[in-house]
């Protein structure tokens, strides 16, 4: 019934522009795009209950959809939800706890593939995905508790992304956290380390190894095409840094102390590509996430954040209106909520999403 | 992610994410004998449940969690088949509940709590529900209730022998010993049982696409326990007596249904001592008590936590006359709390003080009034007063009525793992606080053959500053934040009837738990105004029993309510209901007895879930053979 429908609504437009004879836009390239044009946010769920889930907020009607793959897979994803990514028409929703890899098409929902590993030494504890043409590229911890001790048994899994399966593994020698795929190369933050690991995509071996500072956690590209790794810090040394690499000489070209300020990793960046934005936590005593925006040719922080308040566990920037989304995970109690400002940090509205949302991808 | 690592090992060590739920009653005017506890003499206005013996016979190679879930509406929280089993009673948290043996609070000091799947039947022979608040009585913890285990065997003239044997589904074994002596002025028991699962039982895997039904992996465990007990008795005055228990628990953890390939484990191991003096005086008594526990916790074979106390309790009772009882004295107590996850050792007293008055201003009437001091290392804690009250509206030969009233205060000291766990411990939180009203009516009727006991009842609870751990930037950190009110109605009954031949009996209870948050972390917490997660608005549970010459016959029903899983309400887990039946043979053998029985759990073959996402046998048999010699 569904797929009738579709294929009425994508006869009706066609129709129509043949003719009006308007230049066809992206409605008619994907007639199907019920999620073409609004904001996936990431609801990681609660680790007992492996409850992750995927809300879709049409920007259009300002309407909220809740578990959009339930909806259309008719089953929950039932795991807990790192990140997911956009690569080509899918989107991979990277999940732990059930250790899986759900492939969707991002405009329908529908899923594509379940990537299982036959076992924890093909897929443990999956954090990120970056991909090159046919090749996806998994960041795993391994078991937790070596994760976090000296001798991490952290890996990659390599994904033929043709027929969604598991060909290979590569050893990482530290603890890792996300990833970016920059032309034929894939960076890799090495969150128990300084380093930040290059993978090249024709060997499929690590190539190269870029000194930042404490802890790399996350990436951003700069309007200039540079690379900006976000390096948390740890408990001994919570301050945090903005590193800038040059991706065509992995030169670091500049290293900026984020003075007084712990970030969690969580970055986002504007429309124009020219201002990061990343969160931060005073810890506690009084805890205070705060949201911090820096230019992209500033040498020093700002102190004065954009945003304030509690609970801030992700963040996104709207790229057609610069609006910023704060997702807040209301203390893992239950549902979480999305509040919605302006770059000056004007408050412009809030809704509901799944629980403890961590993250935005904007279609 | 990064709060995971610290978080798997909360997850299994506190439960204050999900509070948990509740409660019911019966009324039993017989004094419960438990050493050294006069816990009714004084507890005027509580409802007191002694669980019946016939359905703590048929449970015994079982643990306290499946027993309260058979016979009490109180609710357990049970994270898979055999696993962590929190309680909650009347609408609080598994921190809640006081666990008394001698006496003496057992909860684990590090995690406030006790893991009701590693008490085991077998080494005691009776257990008593306390309704409702009594800190005035024992201190930190009885928020909600307590629950009292006594271990005295009296039943024979001077020799007692049981010995059990049970072959169960997926992989069950239960042995157990147990023999009790006495010879002049000295008796002794002595238990000892083993019991272990492989419960690698079949379930539908609805988490996974297709609903396939797989194997439970990683839910194996193994359970010893050793309890002695040597009492000297000079004349039914005086006495001493000491009581040692070992308890050892392995456990593989079972793992969610979304993932099967987890494979972690624990291992808990207690031991407990306890040596009581007792000598009855010309118008009182003297009790004296010292006391060792040790609790060991083990996880994946890399994080050790290990608790001791050291208790030493002095109490006197003075009868001035009929109508006035006082009862006074002091506990001490020095805690000592080692963990990989604390920064340092963490030592300190808790000290009490306390005092109880009975006053019977009329033969109908009852008063008591209780108040308990604490001072704790590092706390104020709360002055906890209660007073209750019980009035006789009717008394004939055969029926009584009682009308029952209590109000009192009570108080939770926050863990060690709340104070001191790295990172996240939170020195500066202040103890909970609860205040407790409740109302209730208790029928007895009892003739030569039939025995009828009803009991009824109402109660509002306010807990203020409860304790739950919230994110704080990277890390989990544990908050006065909560403030709840409880209210709800409980009854419970039974009817048993003794005849020549033929003997039955049937029960019952009912509880309907409204347990409400009223505050917010802050303005978009949707949790106000809603009933606190795992915490099910109704519980029931209905037993009989009957017995006719050699053969007897057991049937249970439990049923669960519908559960939220989350604060604000916006998921649920099904109730349920499980039958269980159970049929034995016991025909007299020379001087012994020997019981056949057969029993079936499960009979519906029910797909259920306690918590989510965790998977619970289906129907499942058991064969026991008891062998029980009595002189």
């Amino acid at each position: 019934m569904r797929f009738e429908i579709k294929s009425l609504i994508l006869f009706l437009v066609l129709f129509t522009f043949f003719f009006t004879g308007c230049a066809p836009d992206k409605e008619v390239l994907t007639p199907s795009g019920k999620y073409e044009s609004g904001i996936f946010v990431t609801n990681e769920g609660n680790f007992s209950d492996s409850d992750g889930s995927v809300s879709y907020y049409d920007t259009d009607s300002s309407k909220v959809y809740p578990d959009i793959f339930a909806a259309e897979n008719n089953r929950e994803i039932n795991g807990l939800i790192q990140l997911i990514r956009m690569h080509e028409e899918n989107a991979y929703i990277i999940t732990n706890v059930a250790d899986k890899i759900e492939v969707v098409q991002a405009g329908t929902f529908t899923s594509v593939a379940s990537i299982t590993p036959s076992d924890t030494s093909e897929l443990q504890n999956p954090v990120d995905f970056a991909a090159v043409g046919d090749k996806g590229y998994v960041a795993n911890w391994g078991p937790v508790n070596a994760a976090f001790g000296p001798d991490p048994q952290s890996f990659i899994t390599i994904l033929n992304l043709n027929n969604h399966t598991i060909s290979d593994t590569i050893q990482l020698p530290v603890r890792p956290q996300q990833m970016l795929a920059v032309g034929n190369k894939i960076y890799v933050a090495g969150s128990s380390s300084n380093l930040v690991y290059i993978i090249d995509a024709q060997s499929d071996a690590i190539a190269d190894s870029i000194e930042v500072s404490k802890a790399p956690y996350s990436f951003t590209i700069d309007k200039n095409g540079k690379v900006w790794v976000l390096c948390t810090g740890d408990f001994m040394a919570p301050e945090g840094n903005l590193v800038r690499i040059n991706p065509a000489t992995n030169a670091v070209e500049a290293t900026i102390l984020l003075t007084g300020q712990s970030p969690n990793g969580k970055t986002a960046i504007n429309g124009s590509g020219d201002q990061i934005y990343y969160l931060t936590s005073t810890g506690y005593n009084p805890s205070t996430d705060q949201v911090f925006a820096l230019p992209i040719d500033a040498t020093a922080v700002s102190t004065d954040p954009v945003v304030s308040g509690s609970n801030f566990y992700g963040i996104g920037i709207n790229p057609e209106n610069n609006e910023l989304l704060v997702a807040d995970n209301n203390a893992f109690q239950g549902n979480g909520t999305v509040i919605v400002y302006q770059s000056d940090g004007t408050k412009i509205r809030d809704f509901s999403v799944g629980r403890a949302p961590s993250g935005f991808l904007f279609r | 992610m990064n709060r995971i690592f610290s978080l798997i090992i909360l997850f299994l060590s506190i439960q204050n994410f999900v509070f948990g739920q509740d409660t019911l009653s019966t009324v039993n005017l017989e004094e419960i004998r438990i050493t050294g506890t006069p816990y009714q003499k004084y507890a005027a206005g509580s409802k007191i449940q002694r669980i019946d013996s016939a359905l703590f016979a048929s449970q015994i190679s079982g643990s306290l969690a499946g027993l309260l879930q058979a016979a009490t509406p109180v609710y357990i929280k049970e994270y898979g088949s055999g696993m962590l089993s929190s309680i909650s009673f009347r609408g609080t948290g598994a921190s809640h509940t006081a666990v008394l043996w001698h006496g003496i609070n057992i909860n684990s000091v590090t995690v406030g709590q006790s893991d009701f799947a590693n008490i085991p039947l077998f080494l005691f022979n009776e257990v008593a529900l306390q309704y409702g608040s009594a800190s005035s009585l024992y201190g930190s913890d009885a928020i909600g209730g307590t629950v009292h285990l006594g271990t005295k065997e009296s039943d024979f003239d001077y020799f007692k022998l049981d010995v059990k044997q049970e072959f169960g589904s997926f992989g069950r074994f239960f042995t157990g010993i147990g023999g009790s002596y006495r010879r002049n002025k000295f008796s002794g028991t002595t238990k000892i049982y083993r019991y272990q699962s492989e419960n690698d039982f079949p379930f539908q895997n609805t988490a996974k696409p297709g609903s396939t039904v797989e194997k439970q992996t990683n839910a194996a465990f193994v359970n010893l326990g050793a309890l002695q007990n040597l009492n000297y008795s000079w004349n039914n005055r005086q006495n001493l007596e000491l009581e040692a228990w070992y308890q050892s628990s392995r456990r593989e953890l079972q793992p969610s249904m979304v993932n099967l390939k987890n494979t972690d484990q624990q291992k808990d191991e207690n031991f407990r001592l306890v040596v009581a003096y007792n000598k009855t005086l010309k118008s009182g008594n003297i009790r004296a008590k010292a006391a060792y526990l040790y609790d060991y916790f083990l996880y994946n074979q890399s994080f050790i936590t290990t608790s001791q106390s050291l208790i030493a309790s002095l109490r006197y009772e003075h009868d001035f006359s009929e109508k006035l009882s006082l009862n006074t004295g002091a506990d001490w107590r020095r805690v000592l709390g080692k963990s990989d996850n604390y920064a340092t050792n963490n030592a300190e007293n808790r000290n009490d003080i306390f005092l109880s008055l009975r006053y019977n201003p009329f033969p109908v009437w009852s008063l008591n009034l209780n108040a308990r001091q604490a001072f704790v290392t590092g706390f104020n804690a709360p002055f906890a007063p209660s007073i209750g009250s019980e009035w006789q509206l009717l008394k004939t030969d055969h029926q009584q009525l009682i009308l029952k009233n209590l109000l009192g205060r009570s108080y939770r000291i926050p863990t060690l793992n709340d104070r001191f766990w790295t990172p996240g411990g939170n020195t500066e939180l202040l103890p909970e606080e609860g205040y407790n009203l409740e109302s209730g009516f208790s029928y007895t009727y009892q003739d030569k053959n039939v025995e009828v006991n009803s009991e009824a009842g109402i109660y509002q609870q306010w807990i203020d500053n409860w304790i739950i751990w919230v994110p704080m930037g990277s890390y989990w950190r544990p908050e006065n934040v909560r403030k709840v009110h409880a209210h709800g109605i409980e009854w419970s009954g039974k009817i048993s009837s003794k005849q020549k031949k033929f003997n039955w009996m049937i029960g019952g209870n009912y509880s309907y738990t409204r347990s409400v948050n009223q505050k917010g972390l802050n303005e978009y917490d949707q949790s106000v105004g809603k009933q606190l997660p795992y915490t099910p608005l109704h519980t029931a549970s209905a037993y009989g029993r009957a017995s006719y010459k050699a053969w007897n016959w057991i049937n249970q029903v439990s049923y669960t309510g519908y559960r939220y899983t989350l604060a604000d309400n916006s998921d649920f887990l099904e109730g349920y209901a499980l039958v269980n039946t159970s049929i034995g043979y016991q025909p007299t053998l020379g001087e012994g007895k020997i019981l056949v029985s057969v029993g079936i759990r499960n009979i519906f073959n029910k797909a259920f879930q306690n918590v989510n996402n965790y998977a619970m046998p289906g129907r499942n048999y058991q064969l026991s053979l008891t062998y029980n010699l009595t002189k």
